[in-house]
């Protein structure tokens, strides 16, 4: 069990950090917050998921692929000491994080595929935590509702990022994975396609005055996320694509959107949705979701 | 008023300050919608419905725009200059907004045009075609709601974060790697070091203000000077066929009105001192793939917001301001001529008998009730296009206001 300590007293908290690292269960000091960086990382098929690599034996019929976009938000962190309380994670202001979101990218622009221009990349998440004895995760895939309509044109990081933007709904992807399945993809309605799109978002939205946001949402699409163990110090949290697209024929488009960008009625949702633990139906999580999900799992560093 | 935040207004005319602008304001009378335009707009509603189970009302209809435009409806926190009208006119011209530096919002907005592109699907900056026929813009800052079926997007200023940065379908083609390269552009030409301070004061040149900026020129390109409308105020006589297409127009038998009789010839719009915005969308029979109701993906209307079989291929009535000059027609330009618009119309949809869009669009389950077989002659649909074609505003099409600036590239 790790131990997360102060901050308050810098050179304190810092020696007391090495000394306790080594499986410390018992000792608390609850001066003031602690910094917690949490890490994270992607993999497909137990190997790293990054641009330039071919991603093998994904979803139903094992198909290979190459990596195009791996992107997503993630809000409502908190750790969990041993009695089940969440205590929430504050995050720091800066070029990836504000205080209610951050955007986690995993592409850095690298091979034709991911586009071949450099862009910077973002694997963890930093903030300030209750100092306390935790002993594990949650958080949420997504973008808080009372800031996922905010204007891009005039948004700040990390809601300023183009590519996140989904106009047509007035919000954003929350999640932006993309792959080109080796073989191509069929379409059922014929031709084929190239890209697989998986576009996570909140759907069915329409202005309205009676929110303070300007619009409502029928299904919020957001995923809840919790590992009862996790060691911030020494696991990371891991996004396993292979997870994620159990069940799914990536080589196949059923119909509507290319891959799934959400819709309720596009066949093509029901197994991302499913392995998310969101109903697609109505966009609400599955009672027991969070914990019962296997698409993002601690992992050692 | 079903809108985010507090809003100011202005008369369509105020802000205008040359010689077109003069003649707008002296020829409104009063600027307050007639009565009975109001019953009009309650009957064709569906509050944001589709065009299924659309209740129908046979109240006498009413002169559209006879008291001439009303209040527009301004974001209070992009009110309107005119320093920003100014820069936004040359910011809708400039090729230098896109990505890739080829293509403007003109390009596929032409002011000859009554600002569409002739075509029937638009293509964007990269070359992708978007599977929508590119929409006039003229009173466009009076919808209700923007583009042929989003019910998000309800100002001028979140509607343009579309074209500028979306990316299914790519239009202007702005993204994270160019859109520094973009401001670089813009700010490297001395013309808009000025426009920027006049319009905006020392705030640094960005898509918030250059947004702001074209969202003030679209509240510009506000067109009631039509035939019709000249006629409504005694400067213009029309024709014995115009008037009997007129009377066609207004009347149960052709039916038009239900959805075209706003002063803006459409059902949704938005305007200061309105009782209630109402947004609804028709599903008019274009389609019914297979039998099944469905229209071919991605143009399957409010369908693709609310996933609601009964809003499938239903679409936002266009104003039929300037019509003559925005062909071809439809969400998808899938008609070419108004002759031809009309016939799909008396026939109550459209049968596509072959191809993968084949089905009877006159029996789609989710076709609007306001969509019936009626009896039209010949000569009904000659006056009817006679009518249509006195829509035509001259003086939105050939303004040197709202032409391209003679220092652009």
């Amino acid at each position: 069990m790790k131990i997360i300590t102060t901050a308050l007293f810098t050179a304190l908290a810092t020696s007391l950090l090495a000394a306790c690292g080594n499986g410390g269960d018992s000792a608390t000091i609850s001066s003031g917050p602690q910094t917690v960086t949490i890490a994270f990382d992607a993999i497909a098929n137990g190997s790293s998921a990054r641009c330039g690599t071919t991603l093998t034996s994904l979803g139903s019929t094992g198909v290979s692929a190459n990596l195009r976009d791996l992107r997503f938000y993630v809000s409502n962190v908190a750790l969990i000491d041993a009695s089940g309380n969440a205590a929430p994670l504050s995050f720091t202001t800066n070029a990836w994080q504000n205080a209610s979101v951050a955007l986690l990218s995993f592409i850095d622009g690298s091979g034709a595929t991911c586009g071949g221009q450099p862009l910077a990349t973002n694997t963890s998440i930093t903030g300030t935590v209750a100092a306390g004895s935790y002993v594990g995760l949650q958080f949420e895939v997504g973008v808080p509702e009372s800031v996922n309509h905010t204007d891009y044109a005039a948004a700040t990081a990390p809601l300023d990022v183009s590519a996140m933007a989904w106009s047509w709904q007035i919000g954003r992807k929350f999640v932006k994975i993309e792959v080109d399945p080796v073989g191509g993809i069929t379409k059922t309605a014929g031709g084929t396609g190239a890209i697989w799109y998986l576009h996570l978002g909140s759907t069915g939205c329409s202005a309205s005055s009676s929110s303070s946001a300007g619009f409502v949402c029928t299904n919020s699409n957001r995923a809840p996320v919790k590992l009862a163990s996790f060691d911030a110090a020494r696991q990371k949290v891991v996004l396993d694509l292979t997870a994620l697209y159990t069940g799914a024929n990536l080589a196949l488009d059923q119909g509507g959107a290319p891959g799934c960008m959400s819709e309720p009625t596009d066949a093509d949702c029901t197994a991302p949705f499913a392995n998310l633990k969101i109903d697609l139906a109505t966009g609400a999580p599955l009672s027991g979701g969070s914990s019962s999900q296997r698409v993002f799992i601690a992992a050692s560093k | 008023m079903r809108r985010a935040h507090p809003e100011t207004s202005m008369r369509a005319a105020d802000r205008l300050t040359d010689a077109h602008a003069s003649a707008l304001a002296a020829r409104r009378p009063g600027g307050a919608l007639l009565a009975g335009s109001l019953l009009l707009l309650a009957a064709c509603s569906a509050g944001g419905s589709g065009g299924n189970g659309q209740t129908h009302s046979h109240d006498t209809p009413s002169i559209p725009a006879a008291a001439g435009l009303p209040q527009m409806v301004v974001p209070a926190d992009n009110p309107f200059t005119e320093a920003k009208f100014v820069l936004g006119r040359a910011l809708f011209y400039d090729t230098r907004l896109s990505g890739n530096g080829t293509q403007s919002c003109a390009s596929c907005h032409e002011q000859a045009r009554a600002f569409t592109d002739g075509r029937p699907l638009a293509i964007g900056s990269t070359g992708e075609t978007h599977p929508r026929n590119a929409q006039p813009l003229a009173n466009a800052a009076f919808h209700a709601t923007l583009t042929w079926a989003n019910p998000n997007l309800v100002t001028l200023e979140r509607q343009m974060e579309v074209p500028m940065f979306g990316e299914g379908p790519v239009e202007m083609g702005i993204t994270d790697a160019n859109k520094a390269e973009v401001l670089a552009r813009l700010a490297a030409d001395a013309h808009y070091a000025t426009l920027f301070a006049d319009a905006f004061g020392a705030e640094p040149i960005g898509f918030g203000n250059i947004i702001k900026a074209i969202a003030s020129f679209e509240r510009g390109l506000t067109s009631a000077d039509s035939r019709y409308d000249r006629q409504l105020r005694g400067d213009a006589v029309l024709t014995d066929a115009e008037k009997r297409g007129m009377q066609l127009f207004m009347s149960e038998k052709a039916e038009c009105f239900h959805c075209h009789g706003s002063f803006n010839f459409n059902d949704q719009i938005r305007y200061v001192g309105q009782p209630g915005v109402e947004t609804p969308f028709h599903n008019t029979g274009l389609y019914n793939l297979g039998g099944t109701g469905a229209f071919p993906f991605p143009n399957r209307g409010l369908f693709e917001f609310t996933a609601k079989a009964t809003d499938m291929g239903a679409f936002r009535a266009a104003s039929l301001r300037n019509v003559a000059l925005t062909a071809p027609y439809m969400h998808d330009g899938s008609i070419a001529t108004l002759e031809e618009v009309l016939d799909f119309y008396a026939a109550g949809g459209r049968n596509v008998t072959s191809g993968p869009n084949a089905g009877d669009g006159r029996r789609n389950p989710y076709k609007s009730d306001l969509i019936v077989n009626i009896s039209l002659n010949a000569q009904d649909k000659a006056d009817l296009v006679a009518f249509l074609r006195t829509l035509t505003d001259n003086t939105l099409v050939t303004s040197e206001r709202f032409a391209k600036p003679a220092w652009l590239p």
